[in-house]
């Protein structure tokens, strides 16, 4: 299997009369783009605005964001699943939009509660909040979103999820015709690999806790998921979608497409590194026998492919702990070493216990850095999403536009965008 | 003192090290002599543009034996003889040393604000009790590892001595003091995974990011002798609140304890009760109420008598993200007031 990825970079969007690309600018056409979005019935209106690095703008509400791609040739189509069959995708050749994201910004119309509820994230596109933001680096197209009075949020979720990653993929087609500024092969070719290291595999843990809390493969949801091999080829097409709206420690589908850990283990592939796969499994599982029994399947799958170490990376909270550590203790137990990735969660001051769950077997941390640490937010001069918000640990509303503090719990993936952005804890 | 002048250092020893006998010393009461003694004559030798001006020697009695005394005479001496930085030990394993030396190196950095650094074996009580406050060099439990640790020692005296911030403890040396800070790597960190992991596999070195803390172990108290002349109490991290949660209990990362009365109750209701616990599904807690705190059962048990009596009210916080530090607080709060209320017993629901 091997894709070849084309790179068009893009550094600036405006709304304009047409769809179309210039040079690094795209242009898009508002009413075009609204018009993707009311054949469901679920959309009442949706707001088109842009916003770009360093401006003094915010963007709350926020939900997902999309990296623009199309599969120029096949097998498949970009997003499968949802803008076509389930045919398997990671070859052939993809298009995709660099440093352009779709961001998606809503309230959904029901209330959620509970261990399902979702919870506030927002952009800083410049300020002290900016380097823990994703998408803060991106020309965003951002859409703001209004339900259908009497929609269920399941109707709403399915129709801007729908539209957003149609629109993704028509963005991407307009680059036909154009030259791409890069070009890169992927391939996890067995000869190459023969002649390279250690035999790693991804084990990417990602979120499933139900309806706005959850991820979906190949269009499904990954409810119930017992782990299973797919080639990192496949989340560069985007077979792997985010419909996770809970807060910093979400993965947005952007980060899916553009897994770190993807992209690290292929620049080493065939030199030091044998990159052999991606194991995904699902954390949250409700019980202590689901979360064995998951964690077990993702340690044979690795045996499986032979490996000799693992990468796994935690996403989420004191449940997701349990599981990402399950999954190293098993892997290491039939002999498999494992390095965990994982952000910390050690108090405003940095004196707490860093992690809630930190099993001996775990002797290879990576640390993302103190998530709970408190950032003093700028004002900004302007906010897309919504005039008020409120973050889950208070009652208080406050003005969107106004200085606040916020931690890694408050920005959109900030746990693994201060990974990204190369934070880790030090103990001095 | 002049970036470009000499560091001008105070030593501490106990009677031992500093020559004046052994254990029969221990009673030695403080004192202070100019220049270095003991192994504070290796330490100067190692030292660079830094002199130890004065030695403090103390028994490692008297100094416990006088507490107050003891720490104003450090305070004292050190003042007369105005150190850029106190070096105290090394105290190996022994245990009233390490305390002693942690305890000077405390007053000059809290009272004085001169840094201060020692060296004493991790096992040592005065490690755990002073490490947050002070700067500890891990060293050998018995004198074999003094070569080992004045080195470090004299390092670490000389950067604090001009003046400088020392870097993390695990580049610097000294025991891990307990607070964590963000700091930027300059890579990403799948790049530090993939080398990390490499290493690792190849049998090199390698350093975790985090080491496991371990945690205090709390032995259990003895069981108790006769249930049926106990009261027993409820504590629960499931988020059980009366409907409405009217005290605003909070979902997650909760700072506290709420009580509740369930004297004249037989069992909870459903929908007088609910959870607003953000961790677990909570739909078989909302529809009984007494899957989180087992009053029904626990009444059955009082009528005969199992247990003598029931207390009057249940506690109850949110266990999801907690904070150990506050969980440890609320707990001995909440034991507190049970031992004032006379309870014996309690069942602890976690979910």
């Amino acid at each position: 299997m091997q894709l070849e990825l084309a790179s068009f970079k893009i550094n600036r969007v405006e709304l304009g009369p047409e769809m179309a690309l210039h040079g690094q600018t795209l242009i898009v056409n508002p009413e075009a783009i609204r018009n993707t979005f009311f054949h469901d019935n679920a959309v009442e209106n949706v707001a088109i605005d842009v916003a770009h690095p360093g401006e003094s703008m915010r963007i709350v509400h926020v939900l997902d964001a999309i990296e623009p791609r199309v599969k120029t040739v096949g097998p498949g189509v970009a997003f499968p699943g949802f803008l076509g069959s389930a045919k398997t995708v990671g070859e052939g050749n993809t298009a995709r939009l660099e440093g352009l994201s779709i961001v998606q910004t809503a309230e959904f119309p029901e209330p959620t509660s509970g261990v399902l509820s979702i919870r506030e994230a927002f952009i800083d596109m410049t300020g002290p909040a900016a380097p823990y933001c994703a998408c803060s680096n991106t020309a965003n197209l951002v859409l703001s979103f209004r339900p259908k009075a009497g929609i269920t949020n399941e109707k709403f979720d399915t129709a801007i999820r729908y539209g957003s990653l149609k629109l993704a993929e028509q963005l991407a087609t307009l680059t036909r015709g154009h030259t791409p500024q890069d070009i890169e092969r992927f391939t996890l070719n067995s000869d190459i690999g023969e002649n390279g290291g250690p035999r790693i595999a991804y084990i990417l843990v990602i979120r499933q806790q139900g309806p706005l809390i959850q991820n979906f493969l190949y269009g499904v949801p990954t409810a119930g998921l017992v782990p299973t091999l797919i080639h990192p080829n496949e989340l560069l097409d985007g077979a792997l979608v985010s419909g996770d709206f809970k807060g910093g420690l979400r993965v947005c589908t952007a980060l899916h497409c553009n897994d770190p850990v993807v992209k690290s283990l292929y620049a080493s592939h065939g030199q030091e590194v044998n990159f052999i796969g991606v194991i995904l499994a699902t954390a949250y599982h409700a019980t202590h026998q689901l979360k064995e029994r998951s964690a077990q399947y993702a340690a044979k799958l690795a045996r499986l492919l032979r490996g000799d170490g693992v990468i796994v990376p935690l996403i989420g909270a004191g449940n997701a702990s349990i599981d990402t550590m399950l999954i190293t203790k098993a892997c290491e137990e039939v002999g498999i070493k494992t390095v965990t990735i994982c952000h910390e969660i050690g108090g405003a001051e940095g004196t707490d216990s860093p992690l809630s769950e930190h099993f001996p077997e775990a002797d290879a941390i990576v640390s993302m850095g103190n998530i709970t640490r408190e950032i003093n937010v700028s004002p900004s001069n302007r906010v897309l999403g919504g005039e008020t918000l409120s973050f889950h640990r208070s009652d208080k509303t406050i003005d969107s536009s106004t200085g606040f503090i916020a931690t890694g719990h408050d920005f959109f993936c900030g746990a693994w965008q201060m990974g990204i952005s190369g934070f880790t804890a030090k103990d001095f | 003192m002049s970036q470009s002048g000499t560091v001008r250092v105070v030593h501490y020893l106990n009677q031992f090290f500093s020559g004046h006998g052994g254990e029969e010393q221990a009673s030695y009461p403080i004192t202070v002599k100019p220049g270095a003694t003991g192994p504070g004559t290796a330490l100067q030798k190692l030292l660079q543009n830094a002199d130890i001006v004065a030695t403090i020697v103390c028994g490692d009695n008297w100094c416990h034996e006088h507490e107050s005394e003891f720490e104003e005479a450090v305070e004292r001496i050190l003042r007369d003889w105005s150190p850029a930085v106190v070096v105290a030990g090394p105290a190996f394993n022994a245990g009233r040393y390490g305390l002693a030396c942690g305890r000077v190196c405390s007053v000059a950095w809290n009272k004085l604000g001169i840094p201060a650094v020692t060296a004493m074996a991790i096992e040592n009580p005065g490690a755990d009790l002073y490490r947050s406050q002070v700067y500890i060099v891990p060293c050998s439990e018995t004198a074999v590892g003094m070569r080992t640790a004045l080195p470090v020692l004299s390092r670490l005296a000389m950067k604090l001595g001009r003046g400088e911030t020392l870097g993390p403890s695990d580049e610097e040396g000294y025991l891990p003091r307990g607070t964590r800070y963000n700091v930027q790597t300059g890579t990403v960190m799948s790049e530090r995974a993939v080398k990390m992991l490499l290493a690792k596999l190849k049998g090199l070195p390698f350093k975790t990011e985090l080491v496991r803390e371990s945690f205090e172990v709390i032995p259990p108290p003895p069981p108790l002798l006769d249930l049926r002349k106990s009261t027993i109490a409820v504590v629960t991290e499931s988020g059980l609140v009366p409907s409405g949660n009217p005290d605003k209990l909070e979902q997650t990362r909760s700072r506290k304890w709420l009580r509740y009365k369930v004297a004249g109750l037989q069992e909870l209701n459903q929908g007088a009760w609910e959870s607003v616990h953000g961790g677990y599904d909570t739909s078989a807690v909302d529809s009984d109420p007494n899957r989180a705190v087992p009053l029904d059962a626990l009444r059955h048990l009082e009528s005969e008598n199992v247990i003598s009596r029931l207390h009057d009210w249940f506690y109850v916080t949110t266990g999801s993200g907690g904070s150990v530090q506050v969980m440890q607080q609320l707990g001995r709060e909440i034991a507190r007031e049970l031992l004032d209320a006379q309870v014996h017993g309690v069942l602890l629901t976690a979910t």
